[in-house]
């Protein structure tokens, strides 16, 4: 092969890559034939099916798959929840009307104090609980002060907004109620002068007040927030005073029947006070084994402590039953604007978004314990990956 | 589809390792492994020549790190013997200076000069089959040629 001396070196290279791509090695007769008989035997196999490749339309379909797997279990997961969200819900909506609007509330330090007054007719009612019967009737108020009541509850009616007043009333069965009232007044000076006003009220009704707060700022709304508990029997008169304090911005009652449940407990504790009698009369037998013995007063401990149990829950319910309680708040400003009822729909949504950020907190957990180890591994990867490179390279320098 | 890239890819193995029989097996060696696993071959990410010279090339890099591991075990033990090239590796009518001067380089500077020269792949498609960027590919070329031309040339000044 013989060179020019002045050749351009261009030329010299195209001159070389001719010379090397008419010379390209051809394959031998044998590899030739061996590979067309591998061909051959591969295309006589059947060929496997072949593994689903993870490409761009298939990951942006796995992906939506993944988000309607994720959005479908927040669905499900709501659906599931939902009586007790409903009933949590029903429960919260009942106390933001009262509660739940002023951050300032402590209870039990009101000026009027937290616990019941000593003559007051609760008291003899929490002894007296063991005793009641379905028979008795809730007692009634005496003739004084039932024409006091009327003639308040009357000069009440005519009051400013004392019209929508919610009747609520549980006749002769034991039944807890629960009112929620908002009232606005004038000034700082008149919310002072019915806070006062409606205490006066729950005592003269033979109540008392549990907390009391009153809030007058210097500038802005002042609020007063009252919860009393006033005797259910007369409920509905405290509830036409109170509401004639003011004009009324918001109401909510509820009544919850405890009557059921109180005569079911009244029916365990005859049947257990049955069963200890019998017990007691057992063991006074002079013919009991030591053993026989021991096991039938465990057996009368454990029946006289659920006795026990079962008369604090009763007195707890009866007591519940006989002292409804009203919450006051008195305000001059504006009810801020309350939250509606939602709509099947936005209930739908809201369960399924609660899922969704649930879904979407356990896979960050899961992400983030993963993640140090999903680290390691991308660097063990990428370490791998190099020595690779760099043995391949040396391989290739050789 | 075996035999029309077969020239292709016996080529590119030949120009890789330096040695046609070598050359011959590894290509068997290579068709043997795509034809048990077609079935992932995936034609929207590289052509079926790409993916075949892709394979061929895992198994020349193997064959080197088995002849790297032959060697340091011969040398351990003193017993090493210079490895003949036997017969002409990069075609027949190859110019002697052209032959030496090819067996000169190394194999990945033989390796860039088989796909761009022989194979004709554009510098893209290189530089992404060897995993390197395309002015890396195109100066390993251009080093490649010029180092072959100077042997070839002082080869035959000599």
């Amino acid at each position: 092969m013989s060179r020019p001396e002045n050749e351009n070196p261009k030329d010299r290279l195209e001159k070389t890559a001719r010379e090397l791509r008419k010379h390209r090695p051809r394959p031998s007769e044998t590899l030739v034939s061996r590979i067309e008989r591998l061909a051959e035997r591969a295309s006589s196999k059947r060929p496997r099916p072949a593994r689903p490749r993870l490409s761009r339309p298939r990951l942006v379909l796995a992906l939506a798959a993944a988000l309607v797997i994720a959005v479908a279990g927040a669905i499900v997961h709501g659906e599931l929840q939902q009586p007790s969200k409903t009933a949590a819900s029903k429960q919260s909506i009942l106390e933001m009307t009262g509660q739940d609007m002023f951050t300032h509330v402590k209870k039990g330090s009101g000026a009027a104090g937290s616990k019941p007054p000593a003559h007051s007719p609760v008291q003899a009612d929490t002894n007296a609980a063991d005793q009641y019967s379905e028979a008795l009737p809730p007692p009634a108020p005496t003739n004084k002060s039932a024409k006091r009541l009327s003639a308040l509850s009357s000069s009440s009616a005519s009051a400013q907004g004392a019209k929508g007043t919610a009747q609520i009333t549980s006749g002769n069965r034991l039944a807890e109620l629960r009112a929620v009232l908002t009232l606005k007044v004038n000034n700082s000076d008149e919310l002072s002068r019915k806070t006062a006003e409606a205490m006066k009220i729950a005592r003269r009704l033979s109540g008392y007040v549990v907390t009391t707060q009153t809030n007058v700022p210097s500038r802005g709304v002042a609020t007063s927030y009252l919860v009393l508990k006033v005797p259910a029997t007369r409920s509905q008169d405290a509830l036409i005073a109170i509401s004639g304090l003011g004009k009324i911005l918001s109401q909510q009652s509820s009544l919850e029947d405890v009557k059921a449940t109180v005569t079911a407990q009244g029916k365990s504790i005859q049947a257990l006070r049955r069963e200890i009698a019998s017990l007691e009369q057992t063991l006074s037998q002079q013919t009991l084994t030591p053993q026989a013995r021991s096991q039938l007063q465990i057996e009368l401990a454990r029946d006289r402590a659920r006795l026990s149990s079962l008369r604090t829950q009763r007195t707890k319910d009866i007591l519940r039953g006989r002292l409804a309680t009203i919450t006051l708040t008195l305000t001059t400003g504006d009810l801020p604007k309350l939250p509606t009822e939602p709509s099947r729909i936005h209930k739908a949504i809201d369960r399924a978004w609660n899922g969704l950020s649930s879904e979407i907190s356990w896979a960050a957990t899961g992400l983030i314990v993963a993640s140090p180890f999903l680290l390691l591994a991308a660097v063990a990867a990428l370490m791998i990956r190099a020595r690779r490179r760099r043995e391949e390279r040396r391989l290739l320098e050789k | 589809m075996a035999r029309d890239h077969l020239d292709a890819v016996h080529a590119y193995v030949a120009y890789l390792v330096g040695n046609r029989s070598v050359a011959e097996d590894l290509t068997a060696t290579a068709f043997e492994k795509a034809l048990r696993n077609w079935t992932r071959f995936d034609p929207r990410r590289a052509s079926a020549r790409t993916w075949l010279c892709a394979i061929a090339r895992s198994v020349a890099l193997d064959h080197f790190r088995a002849e790297d591991r032959r060697r340091r075990r011969e040398d351990a033990y003193a017993l090493r013997q210079e490895f003949e090239i036997a017969e002409p590796g990069f075609g027949d009518g190859l110019s002697p200076e052209l032959e030496s001067a090819l067996a000169s380089l190394s194999a990945g500077e033989r390796e860039v000069i088989a796909l761009r020269v022989l194979l004709e792949w554009d510098a893209e498609t290189v530089a992404r089959f060897l995993g390197i960027s395309r002015s890396a590919c195109s100066m390993r070329l251009s080093r490649a040629l010029e180092k072959l031309s100077e042997r070839v040339a002082s080869d035959v000044e000599a």
